[in-house]
């Protein structure tokens, strides 16, 4: 962008002008001072032409008489002309006859080849003329003279002063009178800049510009309004159209608020129902299994091996129903239990139920590894519980192979601490992987590894209300390693 | 003709080359009647006759030549020459002659008596009289011949040219050495 084209369109407007007019001016004046010396020559050359003519007319006498002081006399007249130069008469034989020179020119010298070119011509500084005298026809002599043009010089250097005056007087009114016209044009668009800015500015689109004219300005700000208009407009319907979209999300929210809290309640009222019946479920199951015990001890011998087979497949059962619920207890337990966040060392938590597990199962032997130092902040009970179950399970599907191994520790992944218990035993399909975390949800037959199923679901339960999670790498065949991490660590 | 310095009568050479006198004029040093001749010639075309007296546009321009002189051959070539578009005839005439049938009257080498019984004679016919004689303006004549260092110069007598009724131009005047402008002593 030239600089022109930064400059801000008032003095744009005076720029242009002024140099229009300018141009005009020094055009003018060029044409002027040219036309004024071409003319001021042309007279010259035609006033000295007719000085010229008289002379020449007054020496035929003194040519025609051999009288050279006459023609002296003559050519001394010229000396009322003081750009006369110099001033020459020959004879019909172009022989000098008779000389002036003026005053401050004594040095001057007639030329020769002087009458060679009747008329005048100019050189550089001098305007030459040569006429010839005629008598009845005949050329009976010649006369030169020799003008100097620094008359018509002083007058052009005159006029082109004159000029200079005049053009910075008329360049001064032109800058007025260009600036006063120009308001007109530049008003109304200074007026819709400042509109427009105002509107980018605040934001406010009630404002309007005013109209001056009919002309293409005025067209302008009526387009300008009629735009504003329109963008008000759209305005005021954006507006509606967001107040309503605010009003949906607002109310989204609320309704999510109160699903949330429906769910909530739904969810308190199914763990109040099934802590319930669980806890309504062990008192029949307790009298079914106190009486089976008393049909068993007071009337076993009575009965033949079938009815023995038979209470004894009842007490099986209600065993395994009472264990059942005593683990969805544990499960709402989980869920409900207040938590008590505190620093664990869970290495030696760790070791305890390893031991535990030992003692438990005397006839068993497996190694384990496990890494020291390793603390969490958690609710200990809890942890406790999910570690049993981890370890637990490490135990129960390590019972079939031999060299069994249980590793516990813990690693950094991506900023965060992941502990990890770790077996060789059976491991599982890593395309059920989702299943194993699910409630009752098992891969392998009760024959093949006794549970309820429900060990992994109380696990995810406690880390979820630790604001943790927990993962299962496996293969079948090949151990599987349980990853969980704590969000209160 | 007494050159009295060699450089003036080359100067008068100069001044009868005129393209008129080219020709005629072999010698580069004119001869005082060649430069006599010229005059005459020249002072035709400054002097204007009076009303009705031999200005007719086509008509000849008579020059008559009176009394005895040299350089006739001079004279002579005048009559090949025209003055806008008239042509000069040249006529030697005597003193007998009754009538002087000229515009010009070229009176060489008379007697101041037969001078003054002449110019009566001749009176107011309109022609005009040219003499080569020292003092002939003085004595009545219109123009006269005379010799200033050397050079031919002329006098007019204004009055007898005015009595004629001719007109005599200022240019002519100027180059005149003398103007007599009284009357006539013999009239």
């Amino acid at each position: 962008m030239s600089l022109f084209e930064r400059l801000p369109i008032k003095s744009r407007l005076l720029v242009t002008v002024l140099a229009a007019s300018i141009i005009g001016i020094v055009l003018m004046s060029g044409i002027l001072v040219a036309y004024d010396r071409y003319a001021a020559k042309d007279a010259m050359a035609r006033e000295m032409g007719v000085l010229a003519r008289i002379i020449a007319d007054r020496s035929t006498a003194a040519l025609s008489f051999n009288d050279t002081r006459l023609a002296k006399e003559n050519l001394q007249a010229l000396s009322a002309q003081p750009i006369v130069r110099l001033a020459c008469i020959y004879t019909a034989t172009d022989t000098v006859f008779a000389v002036y020179h003026s005053a401050n020119m004594p040095d001057q010298q007639c030329p020769t080849d002087a009458t060679h070119m009747p008329g005048y011509r100019f050189t550089e500084d001098s305007l030459l003329i040569a006429e010839p005298v005629m008598l009845d026809e005949n050329r009976i002599g010649s006369l030169f003279i020799k003008l100097s043009l620094e008359n018509i010089q002083a007058r052009l250097i005159r006029l082109v002063q004159v000029i200079v005056v005049i053009s910075i007087i008329a360049a001064i009114i032109i800058l007025i009178l260009a600036n006063w016209l120009q308001r007109p044009i530049t008003k109304p668009l200074l007026h819709l800049t400042a509109i427009a800015k105002k509107i980018a500015n605040d934001k406010e689109y009630s404002v309007r510009a005013v109209k001056e004219g009919e002309d293409e300005l005025g067209l302008l700000v009526d387009a300008f309004n009629g735009m504003l208009d329109q963008i008000a407009l759209r305005e005021g319907e954006r507006d509606k159209a967001e107040s309503e979209l605010r009003a949906h999300r607002e109310h989204l929210e609320e309704l999510v608020l109160e699903r949330t809290e429906d769910l909530r309640k739904a969810n308190r009222e199914l763990e109040a129902f099934s802590y319930s019946v669980s806890h309504d479920l062990r008192t029949p199951l307790r009298a079914i299994e106190g009486f089976s015990q008393v049909i068993q001890s007071d009337y076993g011998e009575t009965l033949d091996e079938a009815g023995k087979d038979y209470l004894k497949r009842i007490r099986a059962s209600s065993q395994r129903m009472a264990g059942l619920i005593d683990d969805l207890l544990d499960l709402s337990r989980m869920s409900r239990k207040e938590m008590r966040l505190e620093q664990v060392d869970v290495s030696s938590m760790v070791k305890g139920i390893v031991h535990q597990l030992e003692a438990t199962d005397e006839g068993r032997k497996v190694s384990t590894v496990i890494e020291d130092g390793v603390t969490a902040v958690a609710d200990g009970h809890l942890l406790k519980v999910a570690l049993e179950n981890l370890i637990g399970n490490a135990w129960k599907y390590t019972g079939r192979i031999d060299n069994p191994v249980i590793t516990f520790g813990k690693e950094m992944k991506q900023g965060k601490v992941y502990y990890y218990v770790r077996d060789n035993g059976e491991g599982f399909d890593m395309q059920y992987v989702g299943k194993i975390f699910e409630p009752f949800q098992r891969l392998h037959g009760p024959k093949e590894f006794e549970g309820s199923g429900i060990g992994l679901a109380i696990v995810t339960r406690i880390l979820e209300r630790h604001n943790g999670g927990i993962e299962a790498v496996g293969e079948e065949g090949k151990g599987a390693t349980f990853y969980f991490t704590l969000g209160t660590a | 003709m007494s050159c009295g310095r060699k450089l003036r009568c080359l100067l008068l050479g100069s001044v009868l080359l005129t393209p008129g006198f080219r020709g005629e004029v072999n010698a580069d040093v004119a001869t005082e009647a060649q430069i006599k001749a010229a005059y005459l010639y020249h002072i035709l075309h400054f002097v204007d006759w009076p009303p009705g007296r031999g200005n007719l546009s086509t008509s000849p321009i008579n020059i008559c030549v009176l009394g005895e002189g040299g350089g006739n051959n001079a004279l002579r070539a005048l009559a090949s020459k025209t003055i806008s578009k008239r042509p000069l005839m040249v006529s030697f005439i005597d003193e007998t002659s009754s009538d002087y049938d000229c515009q010009l009257l070229f009176v060489r080498d008379i007697s101041y008596l037969r001078l003054s019984s002449l110019l009566r004679i001749i009176g107011r016919k309109g022609v005009l009289t040219v003499g080569d004689s020292a003092d002939f303006a003085n004595d009545g004549g219109m123009i006269g011949f005379v010799i200033i260092n050397g050079t031919v110069r002329i006098e007019i007598n204004l009055a007898a040219v005015k009595n004629a009724g001719f007109q005599v131009s200022a240019k002519l005047l100027e180059v005149a050495v003398k103007i007599i402008d009284q009357p006539d002593r013999n009239s």
